[in-house]
């Protein structure tokens, strides 16, 4: 088991996503390894609760071992993943009672600050101000920001005109300057 | 201004610190599959069972209109074997009939012939 461990660890990701597409259990394993940190990362920001988080990153990487024989090509996979889980997210977030910006309460509960050190306030004061956008202005803002993906690829991605992509953004950072200097 | 917080809201983003529980999350996407597959196997074999009881359930349905089918293609066939007869044995006794007639007038002509 562990053998077997180390030397998936050793492949490249297109072969490890090459085993796992003919359903080869300890490549998919190594596969939500290596990949795990940055889907849960990015569903973090995306809703704001580190528990809703890995619930939806759980529920991305089990859509993912449903579908991988359906991937085109290996060298895709780190897209396609980060696809389904913004899929799964939006899914999430269509439903009305859940879409609401989260209770800031709450999400300082959940957020684990050093003492004294300027980085995590800032951090908590931007986490803060993205758990108050609506699903779909923070949806746009964390894509562009922390995935650094171009507006035409958030359109491609979510479905929505580029307009309302940009308009998104525009609305989205405004609103998080306006209240990050309100907290101030 | 606005460049200097689009790019600290990017950095701040970007350098969000990873999850450090891997393996307990390894392992719950792993129990997550496994159900997943288990559900997979659940749904098959119930597929599978449910086609079978329709087939059972059905099957003497089936048969029943088989039969009935076969029944009303038999009595179709007998009756129009019965027509077949029936419309020859009338036209025997109409042709018949009317030969008689013909063989009657020709026996009265040479009668009325001879007495003549």
């Amino acid at each position: 088991m562990s053998t077997a461990r180390s030397r998936m660890s050793t492949l490249a990701e297109a072969d490890v996503v090459a085993l796992a597409c003919i359903g080869d259990d300890q490549a998919f394993e190594e596969l939500v390894r290596r990949r795990q940190a940055a889907m849960r990362r990015l569903l973090r920001q995306l809703c704001g609760d580190r528990a809703l988080a890995d619930d939806l990153a759980q529920e991305t990487f089990v859509r993912a071992w449903r579908k991988i024989r359906q991937l085109n090509s290996a060298l895709m996979f780190g897209a396609w993943l980060r696809k389904i889980a913004i899929r799964t997210w939006l899914q999430y977030a269509r439903r009305p009672q859940r879409a609401r910006a989260f209770d800031c309460d709450v999400y300082e509960l959940d957020l684990a600050i050093p003492d004294g050190a300027d980085a995590a306030l800032d951090r908590m004061d931007l986490e803060r101000a993205l758990a108050r956008l609506p699903p779909t202005e923070r949806t746009c803002v964390v894509l562009s920001f922390a995935e650094g993906m171009s507006h035409g690829e958030i359109a491609a991605l979510t479905g929505w005109p580029l307009g309302t992509v940009k308009s998104n953004i525009f609305r989205g950072v405004a609103q998080m300057r306006a209240s990050l200097e309100n907290s101030r | 201004m606005q460049d200097e917080f689009d790019g600290r809201l990017a950095h701040l983003l970007a350098t969000d610190p990873e999850p450090e529980d891997a393996d307990e999350f390894v392992e719950r996407v792993r129990r997550g599959v496994a159900r997943c597959r288990r559900a997979r196997r659940f749904w098959a074999i119930g597929a599978a069972l449910g086609l079978a009881a329709a087939v059972i359930a059905l099957t003497p349905f089936a048969t029943a209109f088989a039969v009935v089918v076969a029944e009303a293609s038999f009595a179709f066939a007998v009756a129009a074997v019965r027509v077949v007869f029936l419309s020859g044995a009338a036209g025997a006794a109409f042709f018949g009939a009317l030969g008689l007639v013909f063989l009657l007038l020709t026996f009265c002509r040479q009668i009325l012939r001879a007495e003549l």
